[in-house]
This record gives C-alpha cells, structure tokens and sequence, in this order.
C-alpha cells in the first residue's frame, strides 16, 4: 500500500507505523467503550465519538481493507460501538427526523 | 450499566472486553442464551410493544405465543443450527461478490459461528430491548460493509427454506411444522425489520457523510478552541510585553532626562571652572603689575643707597674738615676758641650725619630683604597659580570629554528608544492580529453551531 499516503498521525499522537497507530487506536476505543459499559463514563454523542473518530481514521489509513491481524477487533468495536449509539438512542437529529417520517409514512 | 447484548452473537469474535481486559468477561456473560426451560419473559416484551417497534410487531404479528413457540423449538435449533448455517454458506459459494465482501471483511467460518449464534438467539425465548439492538447493529455493519439489504433479505428466504426443511423432517405433523414455522417467519419478519430500518438509517448516514460531517465538525471545534486559547495566550502575552515595553520607555525617557541634566550640570561645572580660571589669570596679571612696583621700589632705595653714600661721603669731608678747623682753631689760641666750638658743633652734625645715614642704611637693607621676601613669595604664588591654571585646563578636558561622552550616549539612548517604539508598535500590529484571531475563532465556532443547529431542524 501506498504508505506516503498514509498519515500516521491522529490528533496530537505520531506514530512510527500503521502497526503501531491501529494497535494505539484500537486499544483507546476499545477502553473508551469499557468505560462508557462500566458506567464510568457517560454514553454520549461526544463520548461514542472518540471511538468512532479512531475507527473511521483507521478505515482511512488501511484504505477501507483493515490488515487482518485487526479485522476481527476492528468490527467487533464497530458493532459495539454501534450498540453503544442504539442504547443511548440520541442518534444524528437530522436522521431521526427522517426515521420518524419514514415509520409515519409505513405504518 | 445495561451489559454486553453481543456475546450471543458475537461469540467468535474479540469483543472489547475480552481483548485487552481478560478479568472484565464476566461482563459478558449476562446475556447467556437460557438453556430450553423456558421462562417467559412477558414483562420485557411487553415494554416492546410499548416503546417505538411495538407498532412493528403488531405488524408482522409476532406474539408471545409465538416467542414460547421458538423457545420451544430451541433443542431442535441447537441440533440443525450448523446444517442451516451450511446450508446457507453452501449457497453463497455461487455468490461471487458476497463471498469478496466477506472475505474483505471476516472470513466464512466467523459468519458461520455468528449465524449459528444469530439463529439461537431466535429461539432463546428472550425479546426484549437487548434483542432489538443486536438486530439494529446488523443493518448497522451490513451497511459499513456494503451488503444491500436485498442479499439480507434474500438471506432470510435461504434461512427460512432450510427451517422449513428441519421442521418438517425433526417434526411428526404438519400442523406442528406449520405453528412452528409460523412463529419463525414472525420473528424473521421482525429482525428483517429492524435491521432493514436501521440499514437505511445508516445508509442515509453514510450517503449524507454525516460521520465525516460530525468528525469534521469536531476537528472545527478543536481548531476553533486551540485558535481562540492560542489567541488569548498570545494576546495577554503581548499585554506583558507591551507593559514591559512601556516601562521600558519611561526607563528610557528618565535616563534621557538625566542625561541631559548631567550635560547640563557638566556645562555649568565647566563654566566654573573657566570663571576661576580667568579669575586666576587676574591674579596673575595683579601679580605681574605688584613685581614691577616691586622692582621700582627695589630700584629707589638703591638710589636711596646711593645718595646715603653721597651723604656719608659728604658727611666724612666734613668731619675731616671739622678736624681740621679744630687743629687750627687751637693754632690761633684764644682768638681760635671761637671758631674751635664752631668747628666741635660742625664734628657734631658730621656724627650725627653719620649716624643717621647708618639709621637710613639700616632701613634701606630692611626694605631691600622685605622686597626679596616678596618676590620669593611671589614666584612661589606664580607657581601655585601656574598649577592651579594648568589643574583647572585638565578638568575642562575631562569635562569636555564627559560632555562628549554623554551626548554621544544621548544620541544612542535617542537611537534605542526609536527601536523600542518600534518594538512597541509591532506589539500592538500583533496585538491586533491575535484580537482578529480569537475574532475568527469565535466566527468558527458559531459557524460550527450553526451547522448543527442546522442538523436539528
């Protein structure tokens, strides 16, 4: 893959690699969502983001096709991170405003 | 805390407990499928059909009827589970671009354990809010993934003809298959439901880009902050400075101040010390004009000392004579005596002539030492008076040299304040500079607002 391409920076982090900044990544969006589980930290809208920020960054860094060394716990986060948002039922307004219109125009 | 809903279905991959927390499983294990002694759990459905997917399951007409019924079929499930999930996989084998798709992003065995869960979790007896998520996040990653709903819903067909087939062979009638099967097409209804529903809300998300908008919306945020602090910082930085530049100048406009004080005051001492000087060289013209008087009385009492010798001269021929009337006066006998008392009183005068002229030169050598003390203390004032001028002239160099100095420093402080004003003045260009910043910063942020109060409306 076209590494120059890369940026192997997420906010303030550099990192050496791709290996490197997908295990930090991982790592802190996979501890953010334990957190918000435990109850230590709220499930919010700006919470939830910190881990999806991470994810979709890496989405970006691998070009979409995560290595495979992180595949399985890339789209478990995802799908937990997904439940998070399902749970917390405060999704993007804009879009729960066209739900409740779709629903309105089934049922 | 509402636990882990995942690990039914999950439960081959590394869910985010168990990757980096071995001790937090236990986390996980609430949702554990019950075993087939079936406890209904009528309360949690009924909050179902309560909340917003009640109306859903009126629709498709899933009861707790039919919830008993899949529990009920749940031994049969765990018998067939793996030749459904063969059966299923065995069709995608023909699906070229659905096996790309997964093998992009699982693998076959890993969706075959997750189908296997998936199908259990349908005759687990349990639907409840957990349940309805755990569907929602399949239309979630089946729209990350790119799977279009027709291949899921095409999946629910392959799924349902495969229970169709283990329910008529596992089952004696075909009334039981029919209630049975029913109950799972309910189910399957609700689940393709939900999941379609939440698929198109995630599509909708992702086509309007709304995760790129709202991670774009945040990095603006963070950008607006760092901008507003990095301008207030730099600002109240600068109002340091610009204190210290101001003191600075007063700094500078007091030595100025002093400077010219000091030029002044050396200006003065030099004045002074010319005054002095002049007054000196009055001394020394008076000094002059008293040597030549001096000299003039030196001169007159050698004159003096002349005629005092004249006199003496005088006064000895007249003694001599005196002498002489004497001795001829005693010649003539008596007719001498007259003359011989004349002759005594002349010898008188000449003595006392004499001793006179001896009083004058007595003085004339007093006057003449009195005139040399003078001089000698004269030249010894000259000479003072020489030192003295030529002290005073080196202290008007000093003094002049200083003055240089000081107006030479004058001009550089008169240089240094100009750059400080410069200073000063680029402070305040940088100054303004940070206040247009932070004015930006707070545009930004407003902008920010404003787009999501856009997403609100």
């Amino acid at each position: 893959m076209g590494m120059k391409e890369v940026r192997l920076k997420f906010e303030n982090c550099e990192f050496a690699n791709l290996d490197e900044m997908a295990a930090t990544l991982l790592n802190e969006a996979n501890e953010r969502i334990v957190l918000i589980d435990l109850g230590e930290i709220e499930n919010t809208r700006e919470e939830r983001n910190y881990v999806k920020f991470r994810l979709m960054h890496l989405e970006r860094s691998f070009r979409g096709e995560i290595y495979e060394g992180y595949r399985s716990i890339y789209n478990s986060l995802w799908s937990q991170l997904y439940r998070l948002e399902h749970q917390g039922n405060d999704s993007n307004p804009y879009l729960k405003n066209l739900l409740e219109r779709l629903r309105s125009a089934v049922f | 805390m509402s636990g882990c809903p995942f690990k039914s279905i999950l439960g081959n991959q590394k869910g985010a407990f168990r990757l980096f927390r071995k001790e937090d499983n236990h986390h996980l294990a609430n949702t554990k499928i019950e075993n087939n002694s079936y406890q209904p759990k009528n309360q949690e459905f009924q909050k179902l059909l309560h909340n917003n997917v009640g109306n859903q399951i009126r629709f498709v007409g899933l009861s707790e009827e039919d919830i008993m019924n899949l529990a009920e079929i749940r031994p049969i499930m765990e018998r067939n589970a793996a030749q459904i999930v063969d059966a299923f996989y065995g069709k995608l084998q023909d699906m070229p671009n659905l096996l790309t798709i997964i093998n992009k992003h699982s693998t076959v065995e890993k969706l075959g354990k997750t189908l296997t869960q998936y199908l259990l979790d349908m005759v687990s007896g349990r639907i409840d809010e957990n349940y309805v998520i755990r569907r929602k996040v399949i239309g979630n990653v089946h729209n990350r993934i790119g799977l279009f709903p027709e291949w899921y819903i095409g999946a629910y067909t392959l799924i349902q003809n495969e229970m169709l087939h283990v329910l008529t062979r596992e089952l004696d009638t075909w009334e039981e298959v029919m209630k049975y099967y029913i109950s799972f097409q309910r189910l399957c209804s609700f689940d393709m439901q939900i999941g379609i529903e939440t698929y198109i809300e995630s599509y909708t998300s992702s086509m309007m880009k709304l995760n790129e908008i709202e991670e774009l919306q945040s990095r603006l945020n963070d950008s607006a902050s760092t901008l507003a602090a990095s301008a207030e910082e730099t600002t109240s930085s600068i109002a340091d400075k610009e204190g210290l530049v101001e003191q600075m100048l007063s700094e500078v406009e007091s030595i100025t101040q002093l400077s010219k004080d000091m030029i002044a005051t050396v200006d003065d001492g030099k004045q002074d010390v010319s005054e002095a000087l002049t007054k000196v060289d009055k001394v020394v013209d008076l000094i002059a004009n008293t040597k030549i008087l001096t000299q003039e009385l030196s001169d007159s009492s050698t004159q003096i000392g002349q005629v005092v010798k004249t006199i003496r001269g005088i006064s000895n021929q007249t003694n001599i004579l005196s002498l002489n009337a004497a001795i001829e006066a005693a010649r003539a006998g008596e007719h001498g005596k007259g003359f011989s008392i004349v002759a005594q009183e002349v010898r008188k005068l000449a003595h006392q002539t004499e001793q006179a002229l001896d009083h004058i030169q007595g003085q004339i050598s007093t006057v003449q030492e009195t005139i040399e003390k003078f001089e000698n203390s004269f030249k010894h004032i000259v000479d003072e008076t020489s030192l003295f001028r030529e002290t005073n002239r080196n202290t008007i160099q000093i003094l002049e040299a200083s003055v240089e100095n000081v107006k030479s420093n004058d001009s550089r402080i008169h240089n240094f304040s100009g750059f400080i004003f410069e200073f000063k003045k680029t402070f305040e260009e940088i100054s303004d500079a940070s206040h247009q910043i932070a004015e930006m910063a707070e545009q930004l942020s407003y902008l920010n607002n404003e787009l999501t109060d856009k997403f609100r409306n």
